[in-house]
This record gives structure tokens, C-alpha cells and sequence, in this order.
């Protein structure tokens, strides 16, 4: 694992980092519920932004060769045009290793049959396309614009553009959804034949106006959550997906090899505005504007414990669970015991991986393994007239 | 040493709120006691707890020397009491310690219990009593209305009530001259064995034990040996000296004086409120009278929310302990809770204010549990035992009766409220004694009620009821056998001891019913479904159902987000800390105290 050498401290200045999130903040607009750093229109500062990213790429050096996957996210990646973001991919694609993953986030009203040659041009050899529901009206109550029917005009522009690996990111648990509207949304998913699926809940911030707006509808279907999420495994099993992590769906071998490195605790490196970047304990964060060349670096250092837990917490997210010997140090033992005597937590290979029934409260179950050991009680300890002196 | 003649001892009765601290902080600013720019508000309420709450706790003294009309320079000592019912003992204590009292009451809002308690209190010790209206500058003060009331319930003569502001200072002057004029000078035997009674005792970390005193015969100086008569402890006088009102160390304490004696004891133990102190080598005949040992009247467990805490909390106790005679506590452990104490209390302020001081003086993170009185229980072998926790409880099989305390309740309320409180106080089980006009809309009902049903926020309810009228004033009355039983709750089929309560057994079914429906709302959803049931017995009188938490799972989880959903997964677990694990089931802490608001429907 490329993080394995951790403990030597030697990594301010990152070595081989094997893959690279770049953010691209334009938007059409903002949706109601997205709390990525995105700006709506001011398409006019795109070239100079990225510029800015490639100057921040080229600062890393050598450290961003033979890269395994690249994933463009946003913001909307192709808000810009086919021209620029072909001359940003083919700098950064320059570096990375033959049989690389090179993901792009698009929004399918962007996808003509211009950008999806670009993409192809450009080296992107997979596409996630946030269609979020295909239902006009649920559509609305996200305050999302567009036509529904562009996600599928979309996924034929790629496929007309060769792109063989296409994923769909669908919001559930959206105000006024049933589950059998997700259900139709799922179909009408599926009838694109994507080789990925990422279901969403979606999640609203405490207080947000958002919040205070659809409160009824939100709490409705958030009591249906679990029935949401029993409908969508369900479904997209039957139909020969595989449900490798919490939200993510993937035909055999597509599933999304850049998150995956995530999850597995691998470094990353950021580049953009308010991109996040891990390096063995380092972990740290552009500013969120677009003059992020400019602006004050948040940044953080992991202890080994808090590096641990997130193995944890990410491992139980997905299907194959985490090596156990990698956590076993932070593992509370009475805690795993009651976990596995009731069937949410299963040990098996060396692994221990969350059960169907563990995968949908893996939050509860990650704060129960994590709770620290019950010390023993001293011997001296207890009633009555423990260690007292007076009478 | 000033001659008696010129010595006036007088303390102030009020009712919360009513003003007495302010009173007391213009005294001694009009006398120059105390400059200006050194007051702070409520000088002689030194805990900060005391400020906080605008309450006293622990009795304070000052002395103060006022220039009278008659062109002579007299010292008063003004004694500053508490003044809540769980430390009506110590106020009378204080009243003991002098010939007259200020009655302080509100012009705006009238005579209330405890000041009315109080002020019988002061009758029965002969004080004399100097009634003084406070906050006569308020928009709502009816001073004629009050004056009147305030006179025709003590006997007195409505041109003898006083007008003031304490927050303006009008009126104190004439007040200081009252107390010259009305109050009598003490009247002990300055030549007799020194007799002086105890009116409070701190301790001190350097000094020992400090007790407050009121010299009544002879004189006490440094290094004279000392007895305290009813508890025996015989010492040495390290100092003596007066409240100016920070201690000041003096030659003498002579008859009629109020002050302070350092000895170098331990605990206020062995120097009780309401002790004699005589002469070791000449000592009096017979003491003051007045003593009785403070006893408990409520308890509860105590026990810390992180185990490890145990001996923190203990040596706390035993701190506390030496400065508060009342307290008592005993190891006690509980199979939800763990080892902790079970701990007696005054009453129930005294508890929180107890818990309060742990916390905050001592940093620890306490789970009290609901409070209860003690239970006089007769097995059917004969033998008669003691119970202060529901734990305690035998088995129904082996009780013959059980007896619980009863008061003497007094209700003031305004005539509108009477039906109210009277149904309030039949719920709770009270017996109706009697009904008395004090004026024309004012009236003192008389109930004999189990303590058990003031300990719960009766209070409370009395106040909802009255639009926050009412007052409320009590004294024990005796034990009364009574139909009470255990009431246990069982989570997910244990019985949880730290839960069971002793109820009337009318009361059974209504009680277990709102338990689990509180428990149900209080307990968050756990992994596993979890039955809730109360049960007298085996027999289950109501249950509740926790259905499982079916999901509790991020969306999303990315590059940038990871920092914050660990964070988000710590403090769920963080969360779990201040959860008592009984079981497989985690029980939040406030979920102990949801028997407190079943009644609050």
C-alpha cells in the first residue's frame, strides 16, 4: 500500500502520488443542495483558471508522474469548452501511466456530440454523468434545470464517441419522491445500459434554506430512507450490479478505480479551487476561489489513530471490507463481538466487512467498534467503604 | 468592647428576589462599612453559585457601626441568612442569634411562604420585627395594599412599615435607625460562663473550621480551651474576631457580639450549626436550646459518567462534607450505573445545589438519580428496617406496611387560584387541614402532604397553576403508613435498578406508563429493536417499543470529505461517552431523570 511508509514522517514533499483530482468550478447554476465550491457563469476566467492548474501541477514535479487515474470533478468540468479542456487533459494525461483511468464528471445538457468527441480526444476514457432524476417534477424540487431527457442524448453522444464506461449519479430521498418513483428513475437509468451507478441520498445541511423550505417533504421521505436504499440494492443486484461501496454500483470490474483509492486510504493529490489533497498523514486543502494560487492553504496532519479510523470508516463502506490486521489496534473487541453475534458485521479472510443488513448503519457500527476499551476496574474498587479512611 | 446597650443583632427575612441582598449591600455601604468602589453586587453571597442564582446558602455576617439620631455610634451586626425552605434549620439558627429582624417584602408582590414561615419562626424566638417594603420605586408597587397586609398579619402597626428602595438607597437610613430604636439590645449575663451559639461553621483549607457565633453570656478570647456542649468537642481558640465584614481578628468576643472562632478542627462536624460553645475550664450549666442535628430528606444516587471518576467524586464528597454537616453519602452500587454514592440532602435545592458544586468545583460529569424520601419499612417477621433507594426495596412477599414521610405544607395564593392548588394537592395525595383569608385576596392553605410528592416537581406545578403566585413552605410532619410499592422498568427485558421508583400503588400504572413513554422518547433508536416495560413485580402494567435503527449512513464519502465524516463518526462516539450501557442497550443520561417531568403533561 503507498501509504505504508506512514510512520517515517518523509512525506511533506510527496513521492509517487498515483492519483489526481482535479476541480473545475463552473456551474450553469447552482443547485440548492451542492456543497462543492462552485461559481455559475464567469465561463470568461476559465482559460486563466486553467492556467493556475497547470502551473499547481507543474509545482508538484515529478511527483505527478505515472499517475493512475485522473478524475475531473466540479462544478460541471464541461462547462468549459471542448478546446480548453482538451489542452488542460492532454498536459496532465501526458503524465500518467499507459491503461490510466481518466474519469470526468459532466452534466448531460453539456454533453453535444461536439464535447464528447473532445472528451474522447482528450484521453477521458470514462464519463459520470449527474443526471440526479429523469422525473421532471423531483427534478424541480432539487432546483435542478434542464431536460430529463438530456441524460439519454448524452449517453449517446459518448457512446457515438467511443466512451466505453459510463456512469449515472442518481439522487434519492429527494422531496416528494416515493420509492416508486425511484424505482422508474432506476429503470429509466438502467435503459442507458452505464456500466456505473451512484445513488445518492440526499443530504441537506442543518438550517440551510433548503432545509427550512421543503422540512415537511424532507422529513416524509427521509423516514423512508431505508426503503429507499432496500429498492435501489435490490434492483440494481438483480440486474447485475454490484454494490462495492455505500452509494456506488458497478458492472464486474467497473467499478470507479480513482474512488476506490480513496476509500482504500491512498495518497491523492488536489488541484483547483478547495481541492483536497492526502499524502500519508498530510492531508490539505486549496482555498475555495479562483485565485487558489493565491489564497492560504488549510492544512492538517493525521495522527496514525485518526489515519486508522478512516481505514475503518472507509473500508466498512465497501463491500470487501478492510484487512483486519490493519485496524485491529483500534478495534473495540466487545463491540466487534456484539456486532458479529447479531449479524452486522461479518470476519472472514483475513477481512472484516460489513453485512447487508451492517452496510446501512455502518456510521452506528464504525462509533461502536471505535468506542475506546472499558478499562478494567482497579482491584480496590467498590462498595462498601471502598478506600476510606474516615468513619 | 462596646457596652450592650449600644449592640443591636438582626437579621433580614425576604423572600427570594425580594431584596434582601440589595439591602443588605446598602447597609453596608451607608455606614461605610465598605467603600464604594468596593461593593460588588450581593457582597455577602460569596459562592459563585450564590450570585448566579441571587440566592445565599450559607449564612454571612457583617458588622456595621451607624450613628443614631441620638448622637450615639451603635453596632449592629447583621446576620444574612438563606433563605429556602431545605435550610430552614439554619435560619432559625440565625434567628436565634438575634433580637430583631428586618421582614423584607416586595411592595409589588406581597408577603410569600417562606418569608411568612419565616416570620413565625422570628415571632416564636421573641424577635422584634421591623417591616420594611422594598422596591417602592417599581411602577407596580402598591405599598398601601402591602403595608396593610403585612400588618394585619403580624399585629403590627401599619405607620411602624418602612419604605424603601434598596436600589436607590431611599429609605435606608431610617431603617438603620429603626433597628436602633425598635430592636433591643441583647440581654445575656456578661459575667456568666461564656455561652455563645453556633449560627453557621465553614471550613476553611488553611484555618479549620470557622465558626459564626453570637456570644449570649460572658466572653471568649485567643487560646481560651472551649467545649461545644452537644457534640462534645472540646478545643482551643486559635482567633476570634468580627465580620467588617471580611474577618477581622479582635481581643474578645464579649456577650451580646456577633463574630467569628477559629479553632483548628477538621470539620464542621464536630462545630454544628446550632451548638453551644461554653468555657472549657468554667463551662455553663446547660446550653442554648435550639440544637437538632441536621437530617437529610431527600437522595438520590450520584454516580460518574465515566467510572474512572469514582474516587474523584468520593474525596469530593468527603470535601463538601467537611463544610456541610447535612450532607451524607454512603457507597452504593448500581448494575446500570456502576459505583457511586447514595447521597442524603436537605431538600432538594440543597441537592442540586450539591451536584452544581461538584461539577463545577471539582469537574466531574455526575448522573443523579430521581430523588426519594426515606421509607420506613415493617417486614412481615416484624423487624423494622430503613429504605432510602428503591433498590433497598424487599421483596412484596416480605412487607407487612410501609411508612413515608408526611409534611405540614403551607400554600399563599391569591383567592383565584384556591381550586387549582386544591386539586393539585388532592392529586398528590394531600390531606386538607385548613383554609385562612390573611387579607382579602390572600390565603394560607394548610395540607398535609408525602413528601414523596413535593420532592417531584410539586413546586412547579403549584407555580404553573398560580401564574406564579403561589409560595410554598414545609415542615416534617411524621411517618404515615401508606399502599406504596416498587415500580421497576425493564429495558430489553433486564430490569435497570437505577429506574425503579416506590409509588402509591393508584399512582402505579399512571407512573409506568409515563416512564415508558418518556423512556421511549428518550432513548435514540439502537441497532436492535428494544421493549421498554414497567412492572410491579412480574406482573408488566405498560410497554413501550424502540423500533431498529434501520439506516445511519453518509451519502457521500470523498477526497475532502473524509476529515469531516470522521469527525462526524468521532462525535457520534463521543456521544456513546455520556450513554450508560446496560446491555445491548445505550441509555442517555437525561433518560434517568424522565420520571422528573412525568407529572409535567
Amino acid at each position: 500500500m503507498s501509504t505504508d511508509n506512514d510512520t517515517d514522517g518523509a512525506m511533506d514533499r510527496p513521492g509517487a502520488v498515483k492519483h489526481l483530482y482535479v476541480h473545475l468550478p463552473f456551474c450553469r447554476s447552482r443547485c440548492d443542495y451542492c456543497d462543492f465550491f462552485s461559481l455559475a457563469g464567469r465561463m470568461d476566467r476559465a482559460p486563466a483558471y486553467v492556467e493556475a492548474v497547470l502551473e499547481e501541477a507543474a509545482d508538484y514535479g515529478e511527483a505527478l508522474d505515472g499517475l493512475e487515474t485522473i478524475y475531473l470533478g466540479g462544478g460541471t468540468p464541461t462547462m468549459l469548452d471542448g478546446g480548453l479542456l482538451g489542452k488542460m487533459l492532454r498536459r496532465l494525461t501526458g503524465r500518467a501511466s499507459a491503461g490510466a483511468e481518466i474519469t470526468a464528471e459532466a452534466n448531460p445538457a453539456t454533453v453535444d456530440s461536439g464535447m464528447a468527441q473532445a472528451l474522447s480526444a482528450a484521453g477521458v476514457n470514462r464519463v459520470s454523468l449527474g443526471v440526479q432524476s429523469f422525473d421532471g417534477r423531483l427534478r424541480r424540487n432539487l432546483g435542478r434545470s434542464g431536460d430529463p431527457a438530456a441524460a439519454g442524448a448524452a449517453a449517446a453522444n459518448l457512446r457515438q464517441a467511443g466512451m466505453d464506461n459510463i456512469g449515472l449519479d442518481l439522487i434519492f430521498g429527494i422531496p416528494g419522491q416515493s420509492i416508486q418513483d425511484l424505482q422508474r428513475d432506476l429503470e429509466r437509468a438502467l435503459a442507458l445500459e452505464p456500466e456505473h451507478v451512484s445513488c445518492y441520498e440526499l443530504t441537506v445541511k442543518e438550517g440551510s434554506p433548503y432545509q427550512r423550505r421543503w422540512r415537511k417533504e424532507l422529513e416524509e421521505t427521509g423516514s423512508l430512507g431505508d426503503r429507499f436504499y432496500q429498492q435501489l440494492v435490490e434492483y440494481l443486484e438483480r440486474e447485475g450490479f454490484y454494490w462495492y461501496e455505500t452509494s456506488n454500483f458497478a458492472r464486474p470490474g467497473r467499478e470507479c478505480r480513482h474512488n476506490t483509492a480513496c476509500w482504500e486510504g491512498k495518497d491523492f493529490i488536489g488541484l483547483g479551487a478547495g481541492a483536497w489533497s492526502t499524502v500519508g498523514l498530510d492531508r490539505w486543502r486549496n482555498s475555495e476561489d479562483l485565485g487558489f494560487r493565491e489564497g492560504s492553504r488549510h492544512s492538517e496532519r493525521l495522527t496514525l489513530r485518526q489515519k486508522t479510523e478512516e481505514r475503518l470508516i472507509l473500508g466498512l463502506r465497501q463491500a470487501k471490507g478492510v484487512i483486519y490486521d490493519d485496524v485491529a489496534e483500534i478495534i473495540n473487541a466487545g463491540e466487534q463481538r456484539r456486532l458479529q453475534e447479531n449479524g452486522f458485521l461479518s470476519a472472514e479472510g483475513g477481512r472484516i466487512s460489513l453485512t447487508r443488513r451492517g452496510r446501512l448503519v455502518a456510521n452506528e457500527s464504525c462509533a461502536r467498534l471505535l468506542q475506546e476499551q472499558a478499562k478494567p476496574a482497579p482491584a480496590p474498587y467498590g462498595p462498601p467503604g471502598y478506600g476510606r479512611t474516615d468513619t | 468592647m462596646t457596652g450592650q446597650s449600644l449592640i443591636r443583632n438582626f437579621s433580614i427575612i425576604a423572600h427570594i428576589d425580594h431584596g434582601k441582598s440589595t439591602l443588605a449591600d446598602r447597609i453596608l455601604e451607608v455606614t461605610n462599612t465598605v467603600s464604594g468602589r468596593d461593593i460588588t453586587e450581593q457582597m455577602l453571597d460569596t459562592m459563585d453559585l450564590e450570585r448566579e442564582r441571587g440566592i445565599t446558602i450559607k449564612a454571612q455576617a457583617a458588622r456595621v457601626l451607624h450613628q443614631a439620631s441620638d448622637g450615639r455610634t451603635y453596632m449592629l451586626h447583621l446576620i444574612d441568612t438563606p433563605g429556602h425552605v431545605d435550610f430552614s434549620y439554619e435560619v432559625s439558627r440565625s434567628l436565634a442569634a438575634c433580637e430583631g429582624a428586618l421582614l423584607v417584602v416586595d411592595a409589588a408582590q406581597g408577603i410569600q411562604a417562606q418569608t411568612l414561615a419565616n416570620t413565625y419562626l422570628a415571632i416564636d424566638n421573641n424577635l422584634e420585627i421591623v417591616p420594611v417594603l422594598n422596591k417602592i420605586d417599581l411602577p407596580a408597587a402598591e405599598p398601601d395594599r402591602v403595608a396593610e397586609e403585612v400588618s394585619e398579619l403580624f399585629g403590627l402597626d401599619p405607620g411602624d412599615v418602612l419604605r424603601v428602595s434598596a436600589k436607590t438607597g431611599e429609605g435606608v437610613r431610617e431603617v438603620l435607625d429603626a433597628i436602633v430604636s425598635r430592636i433591643p439590645p441583647p440581654s445575656g449575663d456578661p459575667d456568666a460562663p461564656g455561652r455563645a451559639v453556633i449560627f453557621d461553621s465553614i471550613y476553611d483549607q488553611y484555618r479549620g473550621v470557622i465558626a459564626y457565633v453570637r456570644v449570649v453570656d460572658g466572653s471568649f478570647r485567643k487560646g481560651e480551651a472551649i467545649r461545644a456542649m452537644a457534640m462534645g468537642t472540646k478545643v482551643e481558640i486559635e482567633e476570634v474576631g468580627i465580620f467588617s465584614p471580611d474577618m477581622l481578628p479582635a481581643d474578645t468576643l464579649s456577650a451580646g457580639e456577633v463574630g467569628y472562632i477559629i479553632t483548628g478542627i477538621k470539620t464542621v462536624r464536630d462545630l454544628r450549626v446550632g451548638d453551644t460553645l461554653t468555657s472549657g475550664f468554667s463551662p455553663a450549666v446547660k446550653a442554648l436550646p435550639g440544637y437538632r442535628e441536621a437530617k437529610p430528606m431527600v437522595f438520590c444516587g450520584l454516580f460518574p459518567i465515566d467510572g474512572d471518576d469514582y474516587p474523584v467524586l468520593r474525596d469530593a464528597l468527603d470535601k463538601l462534607k467537611l463544610n456541610d454537616a447535612s450532607l451524607n453519602f454512603e457507597p452504593e452500587t448500581s448494575r446500570a450505573l456502576g459505583f457511586g454514592f447514595r447521597t442524603g440532602f436537605l431538600g432538594l435545592l440543597h441537592m442540586d445545589i450539591v451536584r452544581e458544586r461538584l461539577e463545577r468545583e471539582y469537574g466531574l460529569d455526575l448522573l443523579a438519580t430521581v430523588p426519594n424520601v426515606e421509607y420506613r419499612i415493617v417486614r412481615t417477621d416484624g423487624s423494622e428496617i430503613t429504605v432510602r433507594s428503591p433498590a433497598d426495596m424487599p421483596d412484596p412477599g416480605e412487607i407487612e406496611l410501609v411508612r413515608e414521610p408526611y409534611v405540614r405544607a403551607s400554600i399563599l395564593l391569591p383567592g383565584d387560584f384556591v381550586g387549582a392548588v386544591m386539586e393539585v394537592c388532592q392529586e398528590r395525595r394531600g390531606e386538607f387541614e385548613d383554609m385562612q383569608y390573611l387579607s382579602s385576596n390572600r390565603v394560607q392553605l394548610r395540607y398535609l402532604l408525602p413528601l414523596s410528592e413535593i420532592v417531584l416537581e410539586f413546586f412547579d406545578m403549584l407555580k404553573s397553576r398560580t401564574r406564579g403566585y403561589a409560595s410554598l413552605d414545609y415542615e416534617m410532619s411524621d411517618y404515615r403508613e401508606s399502599d406504596l410499592i416498587k415500580l421497576d422498568i425493564l429495558i430489553a427485558g433486564d430490569p435497570v435498578d437505577a429506574l425503579s421508583l416506590i409509588v402509591h400503588r393508584d399512582k402505579a400504572y399512571y407512573r409506568g406508563k409515563g416512564m415508558v413513554e418518556r423512556l421511549r422518547k428518550e432513548i435514540p433508536r439502537q441497532l436492535f429493536e428494544v421493549a421498554i416495560q414497567a412492572a410491579i413485580g412480574k406482573k408488566v402494567v405498560a410497554r413501550e417499543t424502540i423500533p431498529a435503527k434501520r439506516k445511519d449512513v453518509l451519502a457521500k464519502c470523498y477526497g475532502g470529505d473524509i476529515t469531516r465524516k470522521r469527525k462526524l463518526i468521532e462525535r457520534q462516539k463521543e456521544g456513546k461517552k455520556r450513554m450508560k450501557q446496560v446491555g445491548n442497550v445505550e441509555i442517555p443520561q437525561k433518560a434517568f431523570l424522565a420520571v422528573l417531568d412525568i407529572d409535567k403533561k
